[in-house]
């Protein structure tokens, strides 16, 4: 199965499941949740039932493309279902099965997992599902959303899709995974890694950043107090960025680390609370 | 009589919930009968990574009936001009009861109305339904959740519920989930299906054809006998590892073992990163040889199943493979710099928050360890100095700085030092002074060893005081209290000679010197001397004795730790102990905590028991103080012993609380010198007579 065909596969799956194929959001973001189609969705009580390809940034993880399985860009494919079926366990298996992985002829565990986002102020209990000693998939219940108790309750699914082809296509590094049949993972995204790598660890220009986070930061601010709670979250996502890219230089020390953090979750929370008001909804 | 079954089927709790939740289930199921009036046989629970179990046999099918007297108002208060008052209609229509029912008994000399009450008692099922599933929602985990509108909170989902008296259904509903005579099979080799029970035996039955395992003890065995049937040839075995064994029965259902190798080019890395890669990361079990040799095997456990094991064991070893080169990589890139580089970034790692850096942590654990002479009386201040200085600076190793690998914190930096041409006794110390983890754990091997983990331990608890982390009822989230019994398990198993008082006080100075802040250091002293208590209460010392000797302002434990000994052996050995006692306690409790002590005036004496008593004393002090200062504590006691009989002729002869006040307080001073000098060794008063 190519790269490009377990993307259809899931959409195919979920699709038949009730969920709408949602398209990513056009910004970077370090994980699938911070997609407004998890982050706002969770909030309130309309049901909301989504998949979708999220790429997703984590400029410290870059490697030149040097190791095999460690990218600044890779893709999680995500489903969020609100509220969360009974059975969502078994529907999740099954699309193992959809992906061609025989759950009787795996090792598969459901290891426990508090999962936390410090800079969405989000939290939530689940798993770590694990194939064959190989962690695949985070599933969360979530509680909190920007310290929002949530209710109904949102699962949400997050495959790792490049340890997901690798698995199914036998492959030791990520950049040979097989897109199709003519073009490989390493063919679209190794040169991508050598210069984002490069650029997040060398040469990413630390004093324009730093200055860039504090402006947006207050445009952020700005915009989420005039009642505008989905553009203002488009300034969580930059400085939640820009945040990274300063980590990842190295020009955040640990000491202030705290109250950066701090800023992105404050952001976020007064989002999802002008969601909220805005489209009138209520939790609990 | 009936069996009861109750079975909650949950999705994969986490592993270190189970044991406690279903001790719980079992408790409360046991009260919730015995408050319920019905009588109970046998109770046993099980419990599996998806279900809690429990099963009562000889449940009584309806409670108890109780037939009681039920007292009522007063007579004179429910009957008043010959027929029953408000009072006393309201009483007799409560218990629907008529007026001819109520008799009168006399209560402690006054009439009061009574009644004959006949309860009958309800069917078993009726009460049990209506109770269990408060017991359900009571079950406490240390997080829980909540899963769909009915906001009912578990660990994880519940599914499903069975709950039968025989083959009778007992029906009530925990959140969405109604209960009924169903359970589930194994999720994955039977699809997690739904099959009807007839009773609890047939629920075993069921359970046990399908390979489902409900006890723990026996899922562990399973482990262990498969384990060794897929090391085949007997010439392997597993690595001891107890946790891991634990953790992973309480994390299937059923059992299959799995083995396979990693390349044997990592064996050069130190086993304890290959153990922690294998045990923390991927659950596998290390493998050694029959020689105790380790091994380039692992075994892994499968949640049940056999389709496909050799695939299965050839992704295992991939993803170990992975991990190895992970840790290959930070190990080699760690051995390029000496250790000691590596102090630089302290500066950069927080140590408690308000409390500076790792760096000035460092900067402080050198600082008492260039006292060790003075606190510790260890000659080798260089040593301790060097070994407190490189102790930290592992944190910021590549492979420590992991998280995976942060609990070889030390023990790498002992690695790397022994690799970099340190001496022993450095590496050693510092691979070792984060031990013990816990009391009973393996201590550190060398002095040096054994002091730094004391001084590290202590400047920790010294921190969290300051910063105001002091561990308050059922908080303790930096384990003060562990750390605390930590250096009393040190102290007392190699015996070690010194004051924690001192220690204390040196270390809050250090924390002011530095950083501006220290702490009321009584404090602490205060809630070491508690940990001692309960330290020694555990050691099987008479709580009496304990709070004889430990008291005082210097906290020298094994000093206490002898002296309770001495006391222990001569109140078992001495027949007049008591009496020593007594007389000690006399001395202590006639002098007036108001009294002002000044010297003594022989002059003053007008008895032979007075002078007998005081000359005693003087010739008795000087070699009493020396052996208290060589800790001669058995000699020390049969000097005390000996002033017994002038003390007893004192007061049988000597009127302390004279008229005159010069003669009084002559006297009250000579007592107060011999209680002082005493005092040293015990405080005499604590001690409890038993006057048989």
């Amino acid at each position: 199965m190519h790269f490009q065909d377990l993307i259809f596969t899931l959409q195919d799956y979920w699709k038949k499941k009730g969920c709408i194929i949602a398209q990513p959001y056009d910004m970077e973001k370090g994980a699938a949740t911070f997609s407004h189609s998890t982050f706002f969705r969770s909030l309130g009580s309309k049901p909301w039932n989504a998949a979708y390809v999220e790429p997703c940034r984590r400029p410290k993880d870059g490697r030149y493309g040097d190791n095999p399985n460690r990218f600044q860009h890779y893709y999680q494919f995500q489903v969020i279902m609100k509220p969360s079926p009974d059975d969502i366990q078994r529907l999740y298996l099954e699309s193992l099965e959809a992906i061609g992985i025989k759950i009787k002829e795996h090792d598969i565990k459901f290891n426990e997992d508090d999962w936390e986002s410090p800079t969405l102020g989000a939290s939530g209990l689940g798993w770590q599902v694990w194939l064959d000693g190989m962690e695949i998939t985070q599933f969360t219940f979530f509680q909190q959303m920007a310290g929002i108790t949530l209710n109904p309750i949102s699962a949400e699914l997050t495959y790792g899709l490049e340890r997901l082809a690798m698995y199914i296509q036998g492959k030791n590094s990520a950049f040979d995974v097989t897109w199709n049949e003519k073009t490989t993972y390493g063919d679209v995204f190794l040169e991508n890694e050598k210069e984002f790598s490069a650029y997040n660890f060398e040469h990413a220009d630390t004093a324009m950043l730093l200055s860039t986070l504090n402006s947006f930061y207050r445009e952020g601010e700005r915009i989420a107090l005039l009642n505008l709670p989905i553009p203002a979250y488009d300034y969580v996502l930059k400085i939640s960025h820009l945040f990274n890219l300063l980590d990842a230089r190295k020009a955040i020390s640990i000491s202030e680390r705290p109250s950066f953090i701090k800023k992105i979750r404050d952001l976020a929370k007064l989002c999802a609370d002008g969601y909220m008001k805005v489209t009138g909804e209520t939790n609990g | 009589m009936a069996d009861l079954i109750l079975e909650i089927g949950m999705e994969e709790l986490p592993a270190d919930y189970l044991s406690p939740a279903s001790e719980q289930l079992e408790a409360d199921l046991k009260k919730l009968l015995e408050e319920k009036l019905i009588e109970f046989g046998e109770i046993t629970s099980f419990y599996t990574v998806r279900r809690f179990t429990v099963i009562v046999r000889g449940v009584a099918g309806s409670q108890k009936d109780l037939s009681f007297e039920k007292k009522g108002p007063r007579a004179d208060i429910a009957f008043k001009d010959g027929q029953f008052t408000e009072v006393g209609k309201k009483f007799l229509a409560a218990n629907s009861a008529a007026e001819k029912d109520a008799k009168i008994k006399e209560e402690k000399g006054q009439k009061f109305f009574f009644l004959d009450i006949f309860q009958k008692g309800m069917p078993s099922g009726k009460v049990l339904a209506e109770s269990i599933p408060g017991i359900i929602k009571g079950l406490r985990f240390p997080k829980s959740m909540v899963w769909d509108d009915s906001l009912v909170a578990f660990a994880r989902p519940v599914r499903w519920i069975l709950c039968m008296m025989d083959s009778h259904e007992l029906h009530f509903n925990f959140g969405k989930v109604r209960s009924g005579a169903h359970t589930r099979l194994h999720k994955f080799i039977h699809d997690n299906k739904s099959v009807s029970v007839k009773d609890a035996d047939d629920y075993l039955k069921i359970m046990q054809k399908h390979g489902i395992i409900l006890s723990q003890r026996e899922r562990k065995d399973e482990i262990l006998k498969k384990s060794a049937g897929a090391l085949a040839g007997g010439k392997m075995k597993l690595l001891d590892d107890g946790v891991l064994l634990e953790r992973l029965a309480n994390s299937v259902e059923s059992v299959t073992a799995l083995s396979g190798t990693f390349d044997e080019r990592f064996l050069f890395l130190p086993e304890e990163v290959i153990i922690t890669a294998m045990r923390e990361h991927q659950r596998y079990f290390a493998v050694c040889g029959r020689d105790g040799k380790f091994t380039n095997c692992f075994v892994n456990i499968r949640d049940g199943g056999e389709a496909n094991n050799n695939f299965i064991s050839k992704q295992l070893a991939k993803v170990l493979f992975s991990r190895l080169k992970d840790a290959e990589f930070f190990f080699q890139e760690d051995l390029k710099v000496p250790l000691e580089n590596n102090n630089e970034r302290l500066k950069e790692a927080i140590f408690i928050t308000g409390l500076g850096t790792m760096h000035e942590k460092m900067e402080r654990l050198r600082a008492i360890a260039s006292r060790s002479k003075e606190i510790f009386n260890y000659d080798d201040t260089a040593a301790m100095q060097e070994a407190a200085y490189l102790s930290k600076a592992d944190l910021m190793t590549n492979m420590v700085g992991e998280k995976e690998y942060v609990g070889l914190r030390g023990f790498m930096g002992g690695v790397y030092l022994q690799k970099q041409g340190r001496p022993e006794k450095i590496w050693k110390a510092v691979s070792e002074h984060y031990l013990p983890n816990m009391v009973g754990d393996r201590l550190p091997s060398t002095a040096e060893g054994l002091l730094l983990s004391i001084i590290d331990k202590m400047d920790n608890i010294v921190g969290f005081y300051i910063a105001g982390f002091k561990p308050t009822g059922s908080k303790d989230p930096y384990a003060v209290r562990r750390q605390a019994l930590n250096i009393i398990y040190i102290v007392l198993e190699k015996q070690l000679d010194m004051d924690l008082a001192f220690l204390i006080y040196e270390d809050s100075l250090a924390y002011k010197k530095q950083l501006g802040r220290d702490t009321d250091t009584s404090e602490i002293t205060d809630f070491f001397r508690q940990r001692q208590i309960n330290y020694f209460k555990d050691k099987g010392v008479d709580y009496d004795i304990i709070n004889a000797v430990a008291h005082g302002k210097a906290m020298n434990m094994l000093d206490d730790l002898k002296k309770a000994d001495v006391l222990a052996q001569e109140r078992k050995t001495e027949k007049s102990f008591n009496d020593i006692v007594f007389a000690m306690s006399r001395v202590a409790n006639i002098i007036p905590p108001k009294h002002e002590k000044n010297a003594v005036d022989k002059g003053l004496f007008d008895t032979a028991e007075e002078s007998a008593l005081y000359s005693r004393l003087e010739s008795e002090r000087a070699a009493f103080i020396s052996m208290m200062a060589e800790k001669k504590y058995g000699e020390a006691f049969a000097v005390i012993a000996s002033f017994k009989p002038a003390i007893d002729a004192y007061f049988e002869k000597v009127l302390v609380m004279d008229k005159d006040p010069g003669k009084k307080n002559n006297r009250l001073n000579t007592l107060s010198e011999i209680r002082e000098i005493f005092y040293t060794f015990a405080d005499f008063s604590k001690l409890v007579i038993d006057r048989k």
